[in-house]
């Protein structure tokens, strides 16, 4: 075989096993085999190598990301801030869970709205107490705005229903207000899912509905229900969500979502963080109370409604509100000065959710109270009344014979620990 | 513009040729030592958990050293070629040993390509015991090669170098699923060259033609070699990886394309071999 022959059986030879590999290669699944695409690379360097298999959907999502397309790289999130926990990986130093302070120094204007509102350090103190945040810098707004949700102890609902409920239930969404080891505080992303951080993800209901719904506080469904939720719905498609807050108009998005109205900068308003800044009341409350700046804070929702409304539908509208807050605060106050007389006469505990009557008390503020305020002022009917009025007046007459019982029978109502006994327990 | 004589292409070849086994056993040398600096980076990057981690390390430093200073001996006189011999052995121990431990690295997964991409290479403390053995054969007495050449022997040990290189070109550019199609390059040239190699090293004669087709193929490892350097250096200072000198070890590792132009040289080294009799 001389020289070129060589050359040539090499070549096929070659060829043969390429065509091979190929052939394998195929048969792999398309996850493994996609080639990166050049925004993956810049945005990750080497972390993609590894990442776009072991954990693909992120790298999926990154690439997706404005991070992405402006060349924020994974290191720039990931690099740890002094007093957060280093991680070393694979030759790197990172941080692996990024917080508030990793975001707030390219996003400095929305770290210090988010601080002054309830969604920061207020969120978390309404589980866990104020104290954790005692004598961190970035806590001060809180304390200063939201006195007495910062001074307060642990929420009693969650000792008693226990560690396991409180981190799998109640800190999941109060997260995001927690403190960090950097002492910064909050979670960004409960609002701006990892690892797009989209702002149409933000905007999403669904979204805020993640916390914002059920029993306690049904925005969602009232959302859902109202005429904002079902023009939203039918029109969606025809919406552009990824518009940056200070470039939304009412062109783009003529039916809000929640951020619509809480947040974002429609026509000529001023975008936020604070997500209390349109917000006058208190509705949570037992009995609702005005905020601080109350007055101008209304006219920051009344401005957002005017985008869409005229101001004599915004004006009959609240004041339509307001009198079903009212109303709705005078049934709880009603109700409360028999649950204060119970207590005043020793006939129940000062323990808290250790006597059946204290759970349907809770239900009727805490539940059906917020749900018809809510349902009123977010337009939402069947909510305002079947879901909030109704079992307010429900609950009223229940507690009143309750009470009664609990009176003739001089205080002996059975508490729960005391129900679990079995019957002919004497031990104690 | 003319070239001094002593520098002339033939006269650099018989100087080589008059050379050969001293510098044979000199690059021998020089490679243990380079591939310990490699392994040094590489298992320093991971933290060494063991120090049976640091033995390729420190025996890279003693024997890399050593073997240099008995290459450079004029005579390989029985003594020094004992003690070579030796040494050479030691080094396919600790490449077989290595490459053990290697295979049975536990990477948490049970997707066999997977583990062979992302654990240690594999192939990789085969080096030790590939250019020992070319050493060991540079040592052998002619006569003992008798029914094949000992030219044959080494290009049979060339053509797996590079078959070794096609490996991991394939693995180390299926971690960043070969983002660039520059990075298959490497895979096609090291492949065709296991293949010329190889052939060649199935004939007993090989012509001039032989040989100029096979300096061909040997300068296109160089030519990928310094292309593949240039793009994992650039790799290395665009990505966002690392900080100083760890750019160059995390990102694309800047030296691992420069392993082409390692084989190559054994491969140049042995077509300069001095002329045998056919076995």
């Amino acid at each position: 075989m001389g020289g070129s022959k060589i050359l040539a059986f090499a070549a096929v030879l070659t060829a043969v096993i390429l065509v091979g590999v190929n052939f394998v290669y195929q048969k792999r699944p398309a996850v493994q085999t996609s080639r990166l695409s050049p925004e993956e690379v810049s945005g990750s360097g080497r972390c993609i190598e590894c990442h776009a298999r072991e954990t693909g959907a992120i790298t999926v999502q990154f690439e997706d990301s404005k991070h992405a397309k402006v060349g924020v790289t994974c290191l720039d999130c990931h690099k740890p801030l002094p007093k957060q926990d280093k991680l070393e990986h694979h030759g790197f130093e990172v941080v692996h869970e990024v917080t508030a302070g990793n975001c707030q120094g390219c996003h400095s204007t929305q770290y210090k709205e988010m601080m002054r509102s309830r969604h920061g350090a207020p969120a978390f103190a309404a589980v866990m107490g104020g104290e954790v945040f005692k004598g961190l810098r970035d806590a001060e707004p809180a304390f200063q705005f939201h006195k007495a949700a910062m001074n307060r102890g642990p929420n009693k609902l969650a000792i008693l229903e226990g560690t396991g409920t409180r981190d799998t239930g109640c800190i999941s969404c109060h997260s995001i207000g927690q403190p960090n080891k950097d002492e910064s505080i909050g979670d960004c992303s409960a609002c701006h899912p990892r690892h797009e951080f989209s702002i149409e993800s933000a905007r999403s209901p669904m979204t805020c509905g993640r916390c914002h719904m059920g029993p306690d506080h049904a925005q969602l469904e009232i959302w859902e229900e109202s005429t904002h939720g079902i023009v939203h719905r039918l029109r969606e498609d025809k919406y552009d969500l990824s518009v940056p807050s200070n470039e939304l108009t009412t062109k783009q998005q003529d039916a809000p979502t929640c951020a619509t109205c809480h947040m974002s900068g429609l026509n000529d308003m001023a975008a936020t963080h604070d997500v209390g800044e349109r917000l006058s009341l208190y509705l949570f409350a037992k009995q609702t109370t005005e905020r601080d700046g109350a007055a101008m804070k209304r006219i920051q929702m009344q401005k957002t409604c005017g985008q869409c409304h005229s101001s004599t539908h915004v004006e009959r509208f609240y004041e339509r509100a307001g009198r079903m807050v009212k109303q709705t605060d005078e049934k709880i106050a009603r109700t409360q000065k028999i649950m204060d007389a119970l207590y005043a006469d020793g006939l129940l505990t000062q323990t808290g959710f250790d006597e059946e009557i204290e759970f349907v008390w809770f239900d009727l503020w805490h539940h059906y109270g917020r749900t018809a305020k809510h349902g009123a002022f977010m337009n939402g009917a069947d909510y305002a009344q079947w879901h909030g009025a109704y079992p307010i007046a429900q609950s009223e007459a229940k507690i009143r014979k309750m009470a009664g019982e609990i009176r003739e029978r001089g205080g002996s109502y059975p508490r729960l620990e005391e129900k679990k006994k079995p019957a002919n327990d004497r031990s104690q | 513009m003319r070239w001094p004589g002593f520098l002339t292409p033939l006269a650099v070849a018989g100087w080589i040729t008059r050379h050969w086994a001293n510098l044979a056993l000199t690059v021998v040398g020089l490679n243990v030592l380079f591939t310990g600096a490699d392994v040094y980076f590489a298992h320093h990057l991971d933290r060494p958990e063991t120090s049976a981690q640091w033995v390729p390390v420190y025996f890279s430093a003693v024997g890399g050293l050593f073997l240099v200073v008995l290459g450079l001996m004029k005579n390989l006189e029985a003594l020094g070629r004992i003690v070579h011999q030796t040494w050479l052995w030691l080094s396919i121990a600790v490449g077989v040993v290595g490459l053990f431990f290697h295979l049975t690295m536990d990477v948490g997964d049970q997707d066999l390509l997977k583990s062979f991409v992302y654990s240690a290479p594999i192939a990789a403390p085969l080096v030790y015991a590939g250019v020992s053995l070319f050493g060991l054969i540079v040592l052998e007495p002619a006569h003992r090669f008798t029914k094949i050449r000992r030219s044959q022997v080494l290009m049979l040990i060339v053509s797996g170098g590079f078959a070794g290189n096609t490996i991991l070109s394939i693995l180390d550019h299926e971690r960043d699923h070969f983002f660039n199609a520059m990075e298959w390059a490497p895979v096609v040239a090291s492949l065709f060259a296991t293949f010329h190699c190889f052939l060649l090293a199935l004939r007993s004669e090989w012509s001039d033609t032989d040989r100029g087709y096979l300096f061909g193929t040997l300068w296109m490892q160089f030519f990928v070699a310094g292309v593949g350097f240039y793009l994992h250096a650039r790799a290395g200072l665009a990505l966002p990886a690392g900080e100083g000198v760890h750019r160059f070890f995390y990102n694309a590792p800047i030296f691992a394309p420069l392993l082409l132009a390692n084989v190559a040289v054994y491969g140049m080294l042995t077509l300069l071999a001095p002329r045998e009799t056919s076995a």
